[in-house]
C-alpha cells in the first residue's frame, strides 16, 4: 500500500476516487460556514452604508431649500452595532 | 448613491463563500469576519469601479485575497499563530461529523503554502473556473492549474486519502471496468 502512495506521490496524480473524496472535505468544510448565512453585522453594514448615503444626498437637498438654515449633524445616527 | 438592489444582493449573496473563504485563509473566525467587513467596505466605497454585470463574487474575492496578503505580510512580523485559537470561534462546530476529521483537515490546509491554499479554495471549495481564480490571485491559467494539483496532491497525502486500496493486483481489470463505465 505504501509503495502505491508512493508512486501516485511521484507521479503527482489522484485517483478520480481520491479526488471525489477531497472534494467532498472540502466541500463539507466550507458548508459549515455557508451554513451560517449572512450574519447580521453584515445586512447592518449595507444598511448604514444606504443610510449614510440618502441621509448625504436628502441633507444636502435640505441644505438647498432652507439655505443655511440649521440642518444640524445628522450623521451619527447609524453607528449602533458597528463593533 | 445608494447601493442598487440588485448590486446589495449580490454582495450579501457571497458573503457565506467570502467568509468561508476568509476563515480558511487566516484560520480564525474573528480575523476572518473583519477581513470581510473591510472587504465590504472597499466594495462600497469603489462600487464605481465595479462593472455591471461582471462576476460580483470574483469581485469581492480579489479585494479580501489583497486585503488578506497585506495584513498577513504585516502580521508575519509579529506573531506567528499557526495553532492555538485556530477557528475556535466556528459557531457551528460540525457536530454532523466527526471533529476529528474537522481539525485535521485544518491542520493539513495549514501546511500547505499559502498560494496553493488560496488556488485550491478558490477552485476546489468557492466554485471558481481555473480562468476565474487565476483572475482572483493576478497570476496564469496554469499556473493555478498546478497550484491546485500540488494542493490536492499534498492535502490528500497528509490526510491519508488515498484510493490505494482501489488499485489491487487486478487493477487493469478494473481500469478496463471502469472504462468502459464511463461517458
Amino acid at each position: 500500500m505504501q509503495g502505491d502512495v508512493q508512486t501516485r506521490k511521484a507521479r503527482g496524480r489522484l485517483s478520480r476516487e481520491a479526488l471525489v473524496k477531497l472534494g467532498k472535505v472540502l466541500e463539507t468544510y466550507f458548508d459549515d460556514v455557508r451554513k451560517e448565512g449572512v450574519p447580521d453585522r453584515f445586512k447592518d453594514l449595507l444598511d448604514q452604508y444606504d443610510a449614510r448615503k440618502a441621509q448625504g444626498q436628502s441633507g444636502q437637498q435640505a441644505a438647498e431649500r432652507t439655505e443655511g438654515g440649521s440642518t444640524g449633524p445628522l450623521e451619527e445616527r447609524h453607528d449602533k452595532g458597528s463593533t | 448613491m445608494t447601493l442598487a438592489p440588485s448590486v446589495r444582493e449580490a454582495m450579501l449573496d457571497a458573503v457565506p463563500s467570502l467568509r468561508a473563504f476568509a476563515i480558511s485563509l487566516s484560520g480564525n473566525v474573528d480575523r476572518a469576519d473583519d477581513l470581510v467587513q473591510e472587504t465590504l467596505l472597499r466594495a462600497m466605497a469603489n462600487i464605481d469601479s465595479f462593472q455591471p454585470g461582471t462576476n460580483m463574487s470574483a469581485w469581492l474575492f480579489t479585494i479580501l485575497r489583497n486585503l488578506f496578503r497585506s495584513e498577513y505580510r504585516k502580521r508575519r512580523r509579529e506573531v506567528e499563530d499557526t495553532d492555538g485559537s485556530y477557528a475556535e470561534g466556528l459557531k457551528s462546530h460540525p457536530e454532523q461529523h466527526s471533529r476529528v476529521e474537522f481539525e485535521e483537515f485544518r491542520t493539513a490546509l495549514a501546511k500547505l503554502p499559502q498560494d496553493q491554499r488560496e488556488a485550491l479554495l478558490l477552485v476546489g471549495a468557492s466554485g471558481f473556473s481555473y480562468e476565474e481564480a487565476a483572475a482572483i490571485c493576478e497570476c496564469a491559467v496554469g499556473t493555478i492549474k498546478s497550484r491546485v494539483n500540488r494542493a490536492r496532491t499534498r492535502l490528500a497525502e497528509l490526510l491519508s486519502i488515498d484510493s490505494a486500496d482501489d488499485f489491487g493486483p487486478d487493477q487493469p481489470t478494473r481500469a478496463i471496468l471502469s472504462a468502459g463505465g464511463h461517458r
